[in-house]
């Protein structure tokens, strides 16, 4: 392991503020666990509504070949088309989206779309625990509560050793 | 500990010894912890550790350097965000900060290292590859009289998942 050149070399590095964008905290890219990313995508004619991390979505994006289509072009194109409305078009499946591809679609039941109408913050209180999505939603919700927080700003990813749905921004800061 | 260049380590990183004496300890909590630190110290991956904050992030993570040998299960290299002041997990549990080092370093980076890493999920839908890094993750809390973690995304691992052999276990 080259634990103490790296160690060194990152403690230069500056600790981020608390002020990132939410377009900054969605794509900081990570291989695994990275943010979530709500997109519409047309399917021949019909459309449909997703939710994918971030990784997943650059990685479909770019398709075998990540030379083609560098993560910085990615990003720029993405937040430019999520910032103006547009969706993605693609020729697969949406069966093929979901177990291939790792995007998991939304379907906004009853209980959530009451939950929405009550506006940002009484939708976080009745679906999280402080930063932590509660335990004992139904699964088929949870993109949905991804998906609405989305269109608010409020970025969400999975805790890696819980697994959990965490609101980043709202986890009290280790440099606090 | 050493220096790259193979002298020994002389320095006063507040972070670094931190760092340093969790993997000791997790060597010392059990043989299967101490044998995964010696395979990732002689290989020829690279695997780097730093805190969560250097990068804008406040939780724990592991992350390959190539998501495509993952994928192909060939070796790769990991970055490790550990941060060893934080004894509560991101879900508000109270745990030894190495225990989450465990999960990430000698679980998930182990397996990247190894080309190991299980794709697919359990009978209950967790991911292979979280099953195997809770495993791990329960061998360092045994040794703190932990509670063993039989969850995951609130779903259950079952006790056959959690009993059975990790992949490599030699």
């Amino acid at each position: 392991m080259r634990i103490p050149l790296l160690f060194s070399y990152l403690l230069l590095c500056s600790f981020s503020s608390g002020t990132e964008s939410f377009f900054d905290r969605v794509f900081n890219y990570r291989t695994m666990h990275d943010c979530f990313v709500a997109v519409t995508v047309y399917y021949h004619n019909d459309t449909f509504r997703y939710v994918v991390e971030n990784h997943s979505l650059y990685t479909y994006m770019a398709g075998t070949n990540k030379n083609k289509l560098s993560y910085v072009e990615y990003r720029t194109d993405m937040q430019e088309a999520l910032q103006q409305g547009r969706g993605i078009r693609t020729t697969i499946s949406p069966a093929e989206l979901q177990t291939t591809w790792h995007f998991h679609k939304v379907e906004i039941s009853s209980q959530v779309r009451t939950a929405m109408a009550g506006g940002k913050e009484p939708f976080i209180q009745a679906y999280f625990n402080k930063a932590v999505l509660k335990s004992d939603l139904p699964p088929q919700d949870r993109a949905a509560i991804i998906y609405q927080l989305f269109q608010w700003e409020v970025a969400t990813l999975t805790d890696d050793e819980s697994g959990a749905l965490i609101i980043p921004s709202r986890l009290p800061s280790l440099t606090d | 500990m050493y220096n790259e260049n193979g002298s020994r380590y002389k320095g006063d990183n507040g972070y670094l010894l931190q760092v340093t004496q969790d993997i000791d300890l997790l060597k010392k909590d059990d043989k299967e912890l101490s044998r995964r630190v010696g395979v990732l110290q002689k290989s020829k991956e690279v695997h780097t550790i730093s805190h969560p904050a250097d990068h804008g992030r406040i939780i724990n993570s592991s992350e390959p350097i190539s998501e495509n040998n993952v994928t192909d299960r060939k070796p790769t290299g990991s970055e490790v965000n550990y941060a060893p002041e934080n004894r509560i997990s991101p879900i508000g549990e109270e745990r030894n900060p190495r225990i989450g080092l465990a999960h990430d370093l000698l679980g998930h980076s182990y397996d990247f290292d190894q080309g190991t890493t299980r794709s697919g999920t359990s009978e209950n839908g967790v991911p292979n590859e979280e099953v195997d890094a809770v495993k791990v993750e329960n061998i360092a809390g045994k040794a703190q009289d932990t509670p063993e973690k039989t969850t995951y995304d609130g779903k259950t691992i079952t006790p056959a998942e959690l009993s059975a052999p990790l992949q490599d276990v030699k």
